[in-house]
C-alpha cells in the first residue's frame, strides 16, 4: 500500500512539472449605444485547477462576475516526431458594463488569482457603436393606468411595435423588452401579443399585467430590437437584408405610499373599488362550541383576487367570543367576487349576535380610502347537550368535570381555555400501578415455548414407547406361545388376549398393559380385536362349543399384524 | 413446608398487584387541580405546564408506560393549556389502553369537534369492531391469548396420557380461538402498522423531502389520524390517510399514538 503511493506520487511530480499556466482571455459581442456591455472571460488549463470567483478584478476594483461553466477537449499534437495527447480545460464567465455612449473604449486589464498566482488579461480596446434609428421601426411603451400608483395596485403595461408595412416580414435577431421579464413587481399574466393596421404601419401591441410590490423608484431600461427585413430571393429563398437596430420605450415609475389622512384603523392592504355581501349560512340556532358558518363575499376591481379579510382573532369583539379555526379563512375566486368562509365557535351562552366586520381598501383613482361593512347576524347560543347529561349521570362516580373544578363557574368561563365541557381528572388515588406489562414479543415468546414443549412432549413420548417395545417384543412372544398351547383352549385364550393387549400398549394405543379386553374401546381397529374377543367368549359358553380351528388362528394372527 | 410453598406462590404471582401511587403523580393532580383554579392566564399556563412536566416524566417509568388514566389526565393537561391537537394524542393512548371508558371517548368526541375534525369513519377500527377485538386493549387482548394457549396447550397434553371426550372438545375450542386471536392480535406487530396523529398543519408529501408535495395535495388538519405504514427514514414518515391516499409527512409533525 505504501509503494503503491510512492510511485502515484513519482507519477505525478513529472506531470505538475509538464504541467502549463493557464491564460486568461477577455472578448465581447457588438456592442451598442445604451445597451449595457457584456464581456466573456476564457480561462485555459491543462488540467482541473479550483478558480475563486471573488478573486477577479478589473483594474484592480472587484469584479462580479458569472459563472458560465466548464469544456474540457482532447487533440492530438506532434512533439519531437511522437503524436502526444494534450487536455485542455475551458472555464467560462461573463461579466456586464453599464451603457455607454457611442465611441471607443479601453477595457482596463482582468487579473483573477489561480492556485496562488495572480493571472491577466491584456488591455481590450472596443467600439459602442451609434443606433441608427430606422424610421420603418419603431417602439415605445405604455402603462394603461395613469398616475400615481400605489402597492397592491395591478397595472398592464408592455410596448407597441411599429413597423412599416413594407417591411413587415422582419427576422428578429435579438430581442430585450425589460418590462416584461423585470422582477421588482409581481407578475401574474403572460403576454399578449395582438397586431393591428393603423395606415401604412402594423403595429405589434404586446402587454403583461403586473401587481405592484411596494412603494419607491424603479427605473426600466429602455426595450431594444435588432432586426433584418427579409426579401425573397430567384426562387423565393429569404435573404437577409442589412441589419437594422431600434430602442426605446424606458420608463421611471414611482410608487407612493398610501396616504396617512383617513387611514381606518382596519386597512389591511387592499386597493380597488370593492362591494360586499355577507350571509350566515348555517342555522343561527347552535349548541354552545358548535360551529357558525359566515360566508362574506366580495366583489369590485380586478385587484379583488388579492383581497385579504382582516385577522379576525385580533379583533376584541370576536376573540372574546369566538374561537376560530386554526387554520386561515377559506376563499375562493368565483366570477369574479372572492368568497370568504368563515367558521367560529360561540364560547359563551351570552352571545346574541356575530358582529358586523369592518372592511377597508384604497381606491387609487380617486385616491381616497373605501370603508364597507358586514351585517351584523342574531344568533342563539343554547348549552351544550353532547357532554353534559353523561357528566349528570356519572356526577356519583369519581369524576370530575372541569366546570366542577372551579369555585367560581363564571369565573372559570372567562378564564377556561373552554367553557366546552370535559370529563375531569381521574384522582391519583384510582390510577392503579401495573408492574407488568405483556408485549407482544414477550407473547410470542410463550407462544413458540408452548409449541416447544408439546412437541418436545411428542417426542419423548415417542421414545419411551420405542424403548418399551424393541428390547422385548414381549407381545410377540407370548402370541407364538399361545399358538403354541392350542390344545389347553383357557390357556391359548388367556396367552392371546395378553399378546393383543401387550400389542396394543407396545404401539401406544393403551396407557397401561394390566387391562383386559373388556376395558377396551369399542371403536375404529381396538373395537374389531374387543369384538373378536366378545365373539370367542360367546362362542364358548354358547350352545356350539369353541373350536379352535385354523381358520380362527388365521383370523387372530391377521388381527395381531394389523395392530400398528 | 406448607407455608413454605405459600410465601413462594405469593412471591411468584407479587408482580401482578397493584403498587402504591407514586407522588409525582399526586403532585401533578395537585398542580393541575389548583391551575383550574387560577384567575389569571399567565399563572394558570405556568402551573398547567408544571403539571405536564410531572405528568410526562411519569409516562417514562415502569408500571405507567400504559396506564391509560396517565394518558387521559396528560389530555385533560394539554386541552386545558389550549394545545387540542396534543390532548387528542393522549386521550386516543388513553384509549388504546381503556378502549371500553366512555369517559375518554366523550372527551375525544369534545376535542375533535373542537378541531373541526369530521368524524370519519376509521376503516381499520371498523374492522376490528367486525372482528370484536375493539373492546379489547392490547393487555387484554394478550391475557385472553395467553389464557386460550395455555388451557389448549394443557388439554391436548392431557390427552397424549388419557382419553377423555370432554378434554378433547374443550383443547377443539380452545385452539379454534387461539388460532383466531393470534394473527389479529400479532398483525400491529408484524405489519409494524401504528396509528398517529398530526400535530402540526402539512401537506402530504409524494417524496420524503421538503416541499416535495402537489398543489392540489391534501393539507392535514391539526388532529388527523393517519396511519403509519413504514419509516422511510428517521425525518420522515410514510403515511395512509382515512380517505386512503399514501404519501409523507415530518416526523415532527405527527403524534405516535
Amino acid at each position: 500500500m505504501v509503494n503503491s503511493r510512492f510511485f502515484l506520487l513519482f507519477c505525478l511530480i513529472p506531470m505538475l512539472l509538464l504541467a502549463k499556466e493557464p491564460t486568461l482571455s477577455v472578448g465581447l459581442n457588438e456592442t451598442l449605444e445604451g445597451r449595457p456591455a457584456r464581456f466573456f472571460v476564457s480561462i485555459l488549463a491543462d488540467h482541473d485547477i479550483a478558480i475563486s470567483t471573488d478573486s477577479f478584478k478589473l483594474g484592480g476594483k472587484k469584479l462580479e462576475v458569472q459563472s458560465l461553466g466548464e469544456s474540457s477537449s482532447h487533440f492530438q499534437v506532434y512533439v519531437n516526431g511522437k503524436q502526444v495527447t494534450e487536455n485542455s480545460i475551458e472555464y467560462k464567465y461573463a461579466f456586464s458594463l453599464p451603457p455607454q455612449a457611442s465611441g471607443s473604449y479601453v477595457l482596463p486589464e482582468v487579473s483573477v488569482v489561480i492556485a496562488g498566482s495572480l493571472i491577466k488579461s491584456a488591455p481590450l480596446t472596443y467600439q459602442v457603436k451609434k443606433i441608427e434609428q430606422n424610421p420603418n421601426l419603431h417602439i415605445t411603451s405604455f402603462i394603461k393606468q395613469s398616475k400615481p400608483y400605489y402597492p397592491g395596485q395591478i397595472l398592464t403595461w408592455g410596448y407597441d411595435i411599429q413597423i412599416q408595412e413594407a417591411y413587415q416580414d422582419f427576422e428578429w435577431l435579438q430581442q430585450d423588452f425589460p418590462l416584461l421579464s423585470q422582477n421588482f413587481f409581481s407578475s401574474f399574466s403572460e403576454p399578449e401579443v395582438s397586431t393591428l393596421q393603423k395606415g401604412p404601419y402594423i403595429i405589434k401591441h404586446i402587454q403583461t399585467k403586473v401587481r405592484v410590490k411596494k412603494e419607491g423608484s424603479y427605473h426600466v431600461s429602455p426595450a431594444f430590437i435588432m432586426a433584418a427585413p427579409l426579401s425573397r430571393g430567384f426562387f423565393r429563398h429569404p435573404i437577409i437584408d442589412k441589419k437594422i437596430q431600434v430602442q426605446g420605450g424606458g420608463l421611471e415609475i414611482e410608487v407612493l405610499p398610501f396616504p396617512l389622512i383617513d387611514k381606518p384603523a382596519t386597512f389591511n392592504g387592499n386597493v380597488g373599488k370593492f362591494g360586499v355581501k355577507a350571509e350566515l349560512i348555517s342555522k343561527p340556532q347552535v349548541m354552545l362550541g358548535d360551529k357558525l358558518t359566515l360566508k362574506i363575499e366580495v366583489f369590485g376591481d380586478e385587484e379583488i383576487q388579492f383581497f385579504s379579510l382582516p385577522d379576525l382573532r385580533q379583533l376584541q369583539e370576536f376573540s372574546d367570543n369566538f374561537r376560530f379555526n386554526d387554520l386561515l379563512a377559506d376563499s375562493q375566486i368565483q366570477d369574479g367576487k372572492k368568497v370568504f368562509i368563515i367558521e367560529m365557535r360561540p364560547l359563551t351562552e351570552a352571545i346574541k349576535a356575530i358582529p358586523s366586520i369592518e372592511l377597508s381598501s384604497f381606491d387609487p383613482i380617486t385616491g381616497k380610502y373605501q370603508l364597507e361593512s358586514t351585517p351584523s347576524f342574531s344568533i342563539t347560543v343554547t348549552p351544550s347537550a353532547v357532554v353534559k347529561p353523561i357528566i349528570a349521570e356519572k356526577k356519583q362516580e369519581r369524576q370530575n368535570p372541569v366546570v366542577l373544578n372551579s369555585k367560581d363557574p363564571s369565573a372559570f368561563l372567562k378564564h377556561s381555555s373552554s367553557n366546552i365541557e370535559i370529563f375531569g381528572l381521574v384522582s391519583s388515588d384510582d390510577i392503579v400501578v401495573q408492574n407488568f406489562y405483556i408485549s407482544s414479543q414477550q407473547v410470542l415468546h410463550f407462544l413458540e415455548l408452548l409449541l416447544i414443549l408439546f412437541a418436545a412432549q411428542l417426542i419423548l413420548i415417542k421414545l419411551w414407547r420405542k424403548k418399551a417395545q424393541i428390547p422385548e417384543k414381549r407381545a410377540l412372544k407370548t402370541f407364538n406361545e399361545a399358538l403354541s398351547q392350542k390344545e389347553d383352549q383357557t390357556v391359548f385364550l388367556t396367552l392371546l388376549e395378553r399378546a393383543f393387549i401387550e400389542r396394543l400398549y407396545e404401539q401406544g394405543h393403551i396407557m397401561s398393559p394390566q387391562i383386559s379386553y373388556a376395558d377396551l374401546d369399542s371403536k375404529k381397529s381396538i373395537g374389531k380385536i374387543k369384538s373378536f374377543f366378545e365373539e370367542i367368549e360367546a362362542s364358548r359358553y354358547g350352545n356350539a362349543p369353541l373350536e379352535i380351528n385354523d381358520e380362527l388362528v388365521e383370523r387372530a394372527h391377521q388381527l395381531f399384524k394389523g395392530i400398528k | 413446608m406448607r407455608k413454605l410453598i405459600y410465601v413462594l406462590l405469593f412471591l411468584s404471582f407479587s408482580w401482578a398487584l397493584p403498587l402504591k401511587a407514586f407522588p409525582s403523580l399526586e403532585k401533578a393532580e395537585k398542580l393541575l387541580n389548583s391551575a383550574l383554579e387560577q384567575k389569571t392566564e399567565v399563572e394558570r399556563n405556568t402551573l398547567i405546564q408544571q403539571a405536564l412536566t410531572q405528568y410526562l416524566s411519569l409516562t417514562k417509568q415502569d408500571g405507567f408506560s400504559h396506564n391509560p388514566w396517565l394518558y387521559y389526565n396528560i389530555g385533560n393537561a394539554y386541552f386545558h393549556s389550549k394545545e387540542y391537537a396534543f390532548a387528542l394524542l393522549y386521550y386516543y393512548k388513553a384509549k388504546k389502553n381503556a378502549p371500553r371508558e366512555q369517559k375518554i371517548d366523550t372527551n375525544i368526541h369534545v376535542v375533535e369537534k373542537m378541531l373541526g375534525i369530521s368524524e370519519e369513519t376509521y376503516w381499520q377500527e371498523g374492522l376490528w369492531s367486525f372482528l370484536l377485538l375493539s373492546f379489547l386493549s392490547k393487555q387484554e387482548q394478550a391475557h385472553v391469548l395467553i389464557f386460550l394457549s395455555l388451557c389448549a396447550f394443557m388439554c391436548f397434553s392431557f390427552l397424549l396420557y388419557f382419553s377423555n371426550k370432554y378434554v378433547k372438545k374443550l383443547a377443539f375450542v380452545c385452539l379454534c380461538l387461539s388460532f383466531y386471536l393470534t394473527p389479529l392480535y400479532f398483525i400491529d406487530f408484524f405489519t409494524q402498522h401504528n396509528d398517529a396523529i398530526v400535530l402540526k398543519e402539512s401537506h402530504l408529501h409524494h417524496e420524503p423531502k421538503e416541499n416535495y408535495y402537489r398543489n392540489e395535495a391534501p393539507v392535514l388538519k391539526k388532529g388527523m389520524k393517519v396511519v403509519i405504514m413504514k419509516t422511510k427514514d428517521k425525518n420522515w414518515l410514510k403515511v395512509r390517510l382515512t380517505s386512503g391516499e399514501v404519501g409523507f409527512l415530518p416526523v415532527s409533525s405527527l403524534g405516535i399514538i
